[in-house]
């Protein structure tokens, strides 16, 4: 089944991102930041949440996610389900926790990006993964 | 009636606890020409209300989860900051109603059909129903 959008015409030429973080006071500013630079930004508020969406049939390029989230399932297992259910999705983690970041195996699909973070740090490391 | 330039930072917190219904609502509203900001629940609202936030508009659900519902939040907002639109919403079909509603009065007339808004939310909520079942 294909992704289901509004009837907008201009959704099918941006870049949706996922943006998966607890505390809205930072999810907010990101999701703005990341729209005025051009992306389609859906947010999530737990990693719940970010697979209510995905699995929605919803057209998702790329996730950006807290690794520590509020709820049972935290930001590496979200990659976990992403690498059996999505694997064409990439997921860009991040955390204040640079021990949490050491454990990501990094590679072609996943990356990692330290707290805290630039807004334009964030719009330029998606812009690289989704040019790969 | 207010000039189409006052209403460029209008600010529209939504607040869904269903996050594909609040994904819905906020893009129309987006797309409406509204500043949207996506609550979950009660606690994202007073964050944003304490941090000194500039909210014009609060579009509330009524079945919120937690230690405070949609009636007890919108009221006690309605006590606490006056200045605040509160407008209560039950269901999807509610919710585009008020939504529609707000889009009428924003900065950019509807861009699509209310009940495009509707059916959209209605086959995001009847696929997780068929992969829940799977």
């Amino acid at each position: 089944m294909g992704p289901v959008s509004a009837t907008q015409e201009t959704d099918e030429h941006r870049s949706t991102v996922l943006l998966v973080e607890d505390e809205l006071l930072l999810r907010w500013p990101t999701g703005e930041y990341l729209r005025d630079a051009g992306y389609r930004v859906i947010e999530a508020a737990t990693a719940s949440e970010a697979i209510a969406v995905l699995a929605s049939g919803t057209r998702v390029d790329l996730v950006f996610s807290d690794v520590n989230l509020a709820e049972e399932m935290n930001g590496h297992a979200l990659a976990s389900w992403l690498a059996s259910n999505r694997p064409q999705i990439p997921i860009l983690l991040t955390s204040a926790d640079r021990q949490e970041l050491c454990r990501v195996a990094v590679g072609a699909m996943r990356a990692t990006l330290s707290k805290p973070y630039d807004l334009s740090a964030v719009a330029e490391r998606i812009r690289e993964m989704l040019s790969r | 009636m207010p000039t189409a330039s006052s209403f460029e930072t209008r600010t529209v917190v939504v607040v869904e606890p269903d996050v594909l219904v609040r994904m819905v609502i906020a893009e129309y509203l987006r797309d409406c020409g509204y500043k949207v900001i996506e609550a979950a629940g009660s606690t994202e609202v007073w964050a944003v209300l304490d941090g000194g936030h500039a909210v014009d508009v609060l579009l509330i659900e009524v079945s919120l989860p937690g230690a405070e519902n949609g009636f007890e939040l919108a009221h006690r907002i309605r006590q606490t900051r006056r200045e605040v639109d509160v407008i209560l919403t039950s269901g999807v079909a509610g919710s585009v109603q008020q939504s529609h509603e707000l889009c009428e009065e924003g900065p950019i007339k509807t861009p699509y059909e209310p009940k495009d808004v509707e059916s959209r939310i209605k086959i995001l909520l009847e696929r997780r129903r068929a992969a829940k079942k799977t």
